[in-house]
Protein backbone atom coordinates (compact mmCIF):
# COMPACT_ATOMS: atom_id res chain seq x y z
CA UNK A 1 0.00 0.00 0.00
CA UNK A 2 3.18 2.39 1.13
CA UNK A 3 4.65 1.20 -1.97
CA UNK A 4 1.55 2.03 -4.04
CA UNK A 5 0.98 5.46 -2.56
CA UNK A 6 4.37 6.49 -3.08
CA UNK A 7 4.57 5.65 -6.59
CA UNK A 8 1.40 7.89 -6.92
CA UNK A 9 2.53 10.70 -5.00
CA UNK A 10 6.08 10.28 -7.49
CA UNK A 11 3.86 10.36 -10.48
CA UNK A 12 2.03 13.14 -9.15
CA UNK A 13 3.57 16.37 -9.51
CA UNK A 14 1.45 19.76 -8.41
CA UNK A 15 2.09 22.70 -10.35
CA UNK A 16 3.10 24.48 -7.19
CA UNK A 17 5.60 21.85 -6.69
CA UNK A 18 7.14 21.95 -10.37
CA UNK A 19 7.80 25.80 -10.06
CA UNK A 20 9.30 25.37 -6.57
CA UNK A 21 11.80 22.73 -8.32
CA UNK A 22 12.24 25.17 -10.85
CA UNK A 23 13.14 28.06 -8.69
CA UNK A 24 15.39 25.60 -6.59
CA UNK A 25 17.13 24.89 -9.81
CA UNK A 26 17.56 28.39 -10.89
CA UNK A 27 18.73 29.06 -7.52
CA UNK A 28 21.15 26.29 -7.37
CA UNK A 29 22.38 27.12 -10.75
CA UNK A 30 22.67 30.63 -10.12
CA UNK A 31 24.65 29.97 -6.69
CA UNK A 32 27.00 27.54 -8.72
CA UNK A 33 27.72 30.15 -11.72
CA UNK A 34 28.87 32.44 -8.60
CA UNK A 35 31.15 29.69 -7.12
CA UNK A 36 32.50 28.73 -10.07
CA UNK A 37 33.58 32.17 -10.74
CA UNK A 38 34.87 32.51 -7.57
CA UNK A 39 36.63 29.35 -7.70
CA UNK A 40 38.07 30.12 -11.40
CA UNK A 41 40.72 32.09 -9.96
CA UNK A 42 43.09 31.49 -7.27
CA UNK A 43 42.59 34.63 -4.59
CA UNK A 44 46.15 34.76 -3.66
CA UNK A 45 47.24 35.51 -7.27
CA UNK A 46 47.05 39.53 -7.86
CA UNK A 47 46.66 39.10 -11.24
CA UNK A 48 44.19 37.17 -11.74
CA UNK A 49 42.09 38.23 -8.88
CA UNK A 50 42.27 41.37 -11.48
CA UNK A 51 41.57 40.18 -14.48
CA UNK A 52 38.34 38.71 -12.65
CA UNK A 53 37.52 42.46 -11.79
CA UNK A 54 38.32 44.09 -14.36
CA UNK A 55 36.02 41.26 -16.19
CA UNK A 56 32.97 41.64 -14.13
CA UNK A 57 33.79 45.30 -14.54
CA UNK A 58 33.38 45.09 -17.80
CA UNK A 59 30.04 43.27 -17.61
CA UNK A 60 28.92 45.83 -15.30
CA UNK A 61 29.57 48.62 -17.89
CA UNK A 62 27.53 46.50 -20.15
CA UNK A 63 24.68 46.41 -17.08
CA UNK A 64 24.40 49.70 -16.87
CA UNK A 65 24.83 50.85 -20.33
CA UNK A 66 21.28 48.64 -20.76
CA UNK A 67 19.97 49.92 -17.80
CA UNK A 68 20.71 53.32 -18.78
CA UNK A 69 17.55 55.41 -19.59
CA UNK A 70 18.49 58.26 -22.50
CA UNK A 71 15.34 60.53 -21.29
CA UNK A 72 15.03 60.18 -16.90
CA UNK A 73 16.96 63.53 -16.04
CA UNK A 74 19.14 63.31 -12.95
CA UNK A 75 17.13 65.66 -10.00
CA UNK A 76 18.24 69.41 -10.36
CA UNK A 77 17.33 72.07 -7.33
CA UNK A 78 16.90 75.32 -6.45
CA UNK A 79 19.83 78.27 -6.05
CA UNK A 80 19.23 77.69 -1.93
CA UNK A 81 20.74 74.23 -1.89
CA UNK A 82 24.16 74.79 -3.73
CA UNK A 83 27.07 73.88 -1.36
CA UNK A 84 29.21 76.66 -0.54
CA UNK A 85 32.34 76.41 -1.07
CA UNK A 86 32.08 74.30 -3.76
CA UNK A 87 34.73 71.58 -3.10
CA UNK A 88 38.11 71.58 -4.96
CA UNK A 89 38.92 68.23 -6.12
CA UNK A 90 41.71 66.59 -8.74
CA UNK A 91 44.98 64.43 -8.61
CA UNK A 92 46.71 67.24 -7.91
CA UNK A 93 46.89 70.55 -4.94
CA UNK A 94 44.89 73.31 -5.49
CA UNK A 95 47.92 75.61 -6.13
CA UNK A 96 48.94 73.44 -9.11
CA UNK A 97 45.85 73.59 -11.32
CA UNK A 98 46.36 74.84 -14.90
CA UNK A 99 46.56 78.16 -15.98
CA UNK A 100 45.83 78.55 -19.73
CA UNK A 101 45.53 81.72 -21.54
CA UNK A 102 41.66 82.52 -22.84
CA UNK A 103 42.91 84.37 -25.75
CA UNK A 104 45.05 81.79 -27.67
CA UNK A 105 42.79 79.02 -26.43
CA UNK A 106 41.48 76.62 -29.41
CA UNK A 107 39.96 73.49 -28.95
CA UNK A 108 40.28 70.76 -31.00
CA UNK A 109 38.35 67.91 -32.29
CA UNK A 110 39.31 64.34 -33.98
CA UNK A 111 37.68 60.79 -35.24
CA UNK A 112 34.63 60.82 -36.51
CA UNK A 113 33.47 64.39 -36.71
CA UNK A 114 32.99 66.02 -40.10
CA UNK A 115 33.98 69.46 -39.01
CA UNK A 116 37.16 69.00 -37.55
CA UNK A 117 37.78 73.02 -37.32
CA UNK A 118 39.38 74.03 -33.31
CA UNK A 119 37.16 75.93 -31.84
CA UNK A 120 38.07 79.57 -30.12
CA UNK A 121 36.20 80.42 -27.14
CA UNK A 122 34.48 83.36 -28.39
CA UNK A 123 32.68 80.69 -30.78
CA UNK A 124 31.91 78.43 -28.19
CA UNK A 125 30.62 80.99 -25.93
CA UNK A 126 28.12 82.31 -28.93
CA UNK A 127 26.38 78.42 -29.00
CA UNK A 128 22.90 78.45 -27.06
CA UNK A 129 23.35 77.69 -23.90
CA UNK A 130 21.41 76.16 -20.82
CA UNK A 131 21.95 76.18 -17.17
CA UNK A 132 21.20 73.27 -14.56
CA UNK A 133 22.04 73.24 -10.34
CA UNK A 134 22.79 69.14 -10.05
CA UNK A 135 24.54 66.94 -7.79
CA UNK A 136 27.96 66.24 -8.03
CA UNK A 137 28.49 62.53 -6.65
CA UNK A 138 32.05 61.95 -6.32
CA UNK A 139 33.61 57.87 -6.23
CA UNK A 140 35.22 59.12 -3.06
CA UNK A 141 32.40 59.27 -0.65
CA UNK A 142 30.86 63.08 -0.70
CA UNK A 143 28.75 64.90 -3.03
CA UNK A 144 27.83 68.72 -3.53
CA UNK A 145 25.46 70.84 -5.13
CA UNK A 146 26.14 73.52 -8.03
CA UNK A 147 25.19 75.58 -10.59
CA UNK A 148 26.85 74.95 -14.26
CA UNK A 149 26.01 76.98 -17.38
CA UNK A 150 26.77 75.98 -21.23
CA UNK A 151 26.36 74.65 -24.35
CA UNK A 152 24.09 71.00 -24.01
CA UNK A 153 26.68 69.04 -25.65
CA UNK A 154 24.44 67.39 -27.91
CA UNK A 155 23.80 70.83 -29.89
CA UNK A 156 27.41 70.83 -29.63
CA UNK A 157 27.63 67.11 -31.32
CA UNK A 158 25.42 68.34 -33.91
CA UNK A 159 26.73 71.16 -35.19
CA UNK A 160 30.25 69.84 -35.60
CA UNK A 161 29.17 66.81 -37.19
CA UNK A 162 29.40 64.36 -35.45
CA UNK A 163 28.92 60.42 -35.92
CA UNK A 164 26.57 59.86 -33.14
CA UNK A 165 25.91 56.66 -34.06
CA UNK A 166 29.49 55.99 -32.85
CA UNK A 167 29.88 54.26 -29.64
CA UNK A 168 32.44 56.72 -27.23
CA UNK A 169 33.46 60.43 -26.79
CA UNK A 170 36.94 61.11 -25.50
CA UNK A 171 38.73 64.24 -23.51
CA UNK A 172 42.13 65.19 -23.31
CA UNK A 173 42.32 67.69 -20.95
CA UNK A 174 45.13 70.01 -20.03
CA UNK A 175 46.32 68.74 -16.56
CA UNK A 176 46.99 65.23 -18.69
CA UNK A 177 43.96 63.46 -17.28
CA UNK A 178 41.58 61.86 -19.91
CA UNK A 179 38.61 60.06 -19.96
CA UNK A 180 35.30 59.37 -21.81
CA UNK A 181 31.67 58.65 -22.19
CA UNK A 182 29.25 56.28 -24.06
CA UNK A 183 27.35 58.35 -26.24
CA UNK A 184 23.93 57.85 -25.05
CA UNK A 185 25.25 59.65 -22.13
CA UNK A 186 26.72 62.59 -24.55
CA UNK A 187 23.66 63.06 -26.18
CA UNK A 188 21.50 62.96 -22.68
CA UNK A 189 19.70 66.22 -22.39
CA UNK A 190 21.31 67.14 -19.32
CA UNK A 191 24.75 66.89 -20.66
CA UNK A 192 26.77 69.55 -20.94
CA UNK A 193 29.86 71.57 -22.24
CA UNK A 194 30.23 73.63 -19.17
CA UNK A 195 31.80 77.22 -19.34
CA UNK A 196 30.30 79.02 -16.37
CA UNK A 197 30.24 78.37 -12.63
CA UNK A 198 27.37 80.01 -10.82
CA UNK A 199 27.46 82.56 -13.42
CA UNK A 200 30.86 83.00 -13.49
CA UNK A 201 32.86 82.25 -16.23
CA UNK A 202 34.34 78.68 -14.87
CA UNK A 203 37.29 79.54 -12.66
CA UNK A 204 40.70 77.47 -13.08
CA UNK A 205 40.26 75.60 -9.77
CA UNK A 206 36.85 74.14 -11.53
CA UNK A 207 38.21 73.73 -15.23
CA UNK A 208 38.78 76.53 -17.07
CA UNK A 209 38.11 76.85 -20.69
CA UNK A 210 35.62 74.58 -20.08
CA UNK A 211 34.48 71.04 -18.20
CA UNK A 212 32.28 68.48 -19.70
CA UNK A 213 29.30 68.20 -17.15
CA UNK A 214 27.79 65.04 -16.61
CA UNK A 215 25.13 64.86 -13.41
CA UNK A 216 24.39 61.27 -14.80
CA UNK A 217 27.70 60.24 -14.22
CA UNK A 218 30.09 59.97 -11.26
CA UNK A 219 32.32 63.01 -10.85
CA UNK A 220 35.90 61.39 -12.29
CA UNK A 221 33.51 60.91 -15.77
CA UNK A 222 33.36 64.65 -15.55
CA UNK A 223 36.54 66.08 -17.33
CA UNK A 224 38.48 69.62 -16.84
CA UNK A 225 40.37 71.96 -18.54
CA UNK A 226 39.32 70.20 -21.65
CA UNK A 227 41.23 70.61 -24.52
CA UNK A 228 40.26 67.85 -27.26
CA UNK A 229 37.16 65.79 -27.99
CA UNK A 230 36.75 63.02 -30.15
CA UNK A 231 35.03 61.21 -31.11
CA UNK A 232 35.44 56.78 -31.56
CA UNK A 233 34.03 53.66 -32.12
CA UNK A 234 37.78 52.42 -30.52
CA UNK A 235 37.92 52.02 -26.49
CA UNK A 236 38.83 55.08 -25.33
CA UNK A 237 39.36 54.54 -21.62
CA UNK A 238 40.33 56.98 -19.30
CA UNK A 239 42.89 57.52 -16.14
CA UNK A 240 41.31 56.16 -12.89
CA UNK A 241 39.01 53.86 -15.68
CA UNK A 242 42.53 52.52 -16.69
CA UNK A 243 43.45 52.00 -13.05
CA UNK A 244 40.13 49.26 -12.50
CA UNK A 245 38.08 52.42 -11.41
CA UNK A 246 34.39 50.89 -13.31
CA UNK A 247 34.36 52.76 -17.03
CA UNK A 248 30.14 53.37 -17.24
CA UNK A 249 29.88 54.82 -13.85
CA UNK A 250 26.47 56.01 -13.59
CA UNK A 251 25.89 58.02 -10.86
CA UNK B 1 20.49 26.50 0.34
CA UNK B 2 19.49 29.72 1.71
CA UNK B 3 22.94 30.55 2.48
CA UNK B 4 24.06 29.59 -1.45
CA UNK B 5 21.32 31.50 -2.35
CA UNK B 6 21.88 34.17 -0.38
CA UNK B 7 25.95 34.64 -1.43
CA UNK B 8 24.79 33.89 -5.29
CA UNK B 9 22.48 36.87 -4.93
CA UNK B 10 25.05 39.09 -3.07
CA UNK B 11 27.55 38.52 -5.58
CA UNK B 12 25.03 39.29 -8.85
CA UNK B 13 24.49 42.36 -6.69
CA UNK B 14 28.19 43.13 -6.55
CA UNK B 15 28.62 42.84 -9.75
CA UNK B 16 25.80 45.20 -11.11
CA UNK B 17 27.24 48.33 -8.49
CA UNK B 18 29.41 50.52 -9.88
CA UNK B 19 32.57 49.55 -7.95
CA UNK B 20 35.81 50.99 -8.11
CA UNK B 21 37.36 47.71 -9.12
CA UNK B 22 40.70 48.07 -8.10
CA UNK B 23 41.33 51.22 -5.95
CA UNK B 24 41.84 52.03 -2.59
CA UNK B 25 39.27 54.99 -2.05
CA UNK B 26 38.12 56.56 1.01
CA UNK B 27 35.61 55.65 3.35
CA UNK B 28 32.03 57.14 2.62
CA UNK B 29 31.43 60.13 4.63
CA UNK B 30 27.84 60.98 3.48
CA UNK B 31 26.22 63.84 1.53
CA UNK B 32 28.09 67.37 1.89
CA UNK B 33 30.53 65.76 4.62
CA UNK B 34 33.81 65.24 4.03
CA UNK B 35 34.43 67.31 0.65
CA UNK B 36 38.01 68.80 0.32
CA UNK B 37 38.16 72.10 0.75
CA UNK B 38 37.75 75.48 -1.94
CA UNK B 39 40.28 77.40 -0.67
CA UNK B 40 42.32 78.73 -3.44
CA UNK B 41 45.84 80.04 -2.80
CA UNK B 42 47.25 82.54 -4.33
CA UNK B 43 50.80 81.36 -5.74
CA UNK B 44 50.80 78.84 -8.67
CA UNK B 45 53.29 76.13 -8.08
CA UNK B 46 53.84 73.70 -11.32
CA UNK B 47 52.56 70.07 -11.24
CA UNK B 48 55.55 68.29 -9.66
CA UNK B 49 55.66 64.77 -11.78
CA UNK B 50 57.35 62.59 -8.42
CA UNK B 51 55.05 64.44 -5.81
CA UNK B 52 52.56 61.87 -4.51
CA UNK B 53 48.44 62.43 -6.04
CA UNK B 54 46.12 64.56 -3.78
CA UNK B 55 43.59 62.20 -4.42
CA UNK B 56 41.31 59.82 -2.51
CA UNK B 57 40.52 58.04 -5.36
CA UNK B 58 44.88 57.18 -5.58
CA UNK B 59 46.30 53.66 -4.94
CA UNK B 60 49.43 53.63 -2.94
CA UNK B 61 52.37 55.04 -4.58
CA UNK B 62 50.51 56.86 -7.90
CA UNK B 63 52.48 60.39 -8.22
CA UNK B 64 51.31 63.13 -10.54
CA UNK B 65 53.38 62.37 -13.43
CA UNK B 66 51.50 58.53 -13.46
CA UNK B 67 48.58 60.63 -15.69
CA UNK B 68 50.93 61.99 -18.05
CA UNK B 69 52.97 58.78 -18.70
CA UNK B 70 49.22 56.72 -18.92
CA UNK B 71 47.58 59.85 -21.26
CA UNK B 72 50.45 58.99 -23.62
CA UNK B 73 50.62 55.48 -24.00
CA UNK B 74 47.05 55.10 -24.79
CA UNK B 75 47.12 57.78 -26.94
CA UNK B 76 49.52 56.21 -29.20
CA UNK B 77 47.29 53.32 -28.77
CA UNK B 78 43.94 54.94 -30.16
CA UNK B 79 46.31 57.33 -33.05
CA UNK B 80 46.08 54.47 -35.72
CA UNK B 81 42.74 53.84 -35.17
CA UNK B 82 41.52 57.50 -34.93
CA UNK B 83 43.61 58.29 -38.66
CA UNK B 84 41.71 55.34 -40.12
CA UNK B 85 38.41 56.81 -38.68
CA UNK B 86 39.14 60.28 -39.89
CA UNK B 87 39.66 59.00 -43.25
CA UNK B 88 36.39 57.64 -43.22
CA UNK B 89 34.48 60.52 -42.78
CA UNK B 90 32.76 62.83 -45.57
CA UNK B 91 34.85 66.43 -46.08
CA UNK B 92 33.75 69.01 -43.98
CA UNK B 93 30.64 71.17 -46.07
CA UNK B 94 31.73 74.35 -47.92
CA UNK B 95 30.76 77.88 -45.90
CA UNK B 96 27.81 79.10 -47.85
CA UNK B 97 28.99 82.58 -49.04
Amino acid sequence: MKKIMGERFAEYRSPEIERIERRLFLRRGLSLGALALLSGCNITDQESVQNMLLGMSKWNDRVQGWLFDPTKLAPTYPESAITKPFPFNAYYDEDQVPMIDGNDYRLELAGLIRERKPWSLPELYALPQASQITRHICVEGWSAIGKWSGTPFRIFLERIGADTSAKYVGFKCDDDYYSSIDMATALHPQTLLAFRYADQILPAKYGFPMKLRVPTKLGFKNPKHIRAIFVTNEYPGGYWEDQGYNWFSGS
Amino acid sequence: MLRSATLAILLALVAILPLPAAADAKPATGADRGAPPADTGDQHRPMNMDEPMATGMMKKGMTEGDVKKAEEKRARQLAPMMEKEEASMPPPQKAKP
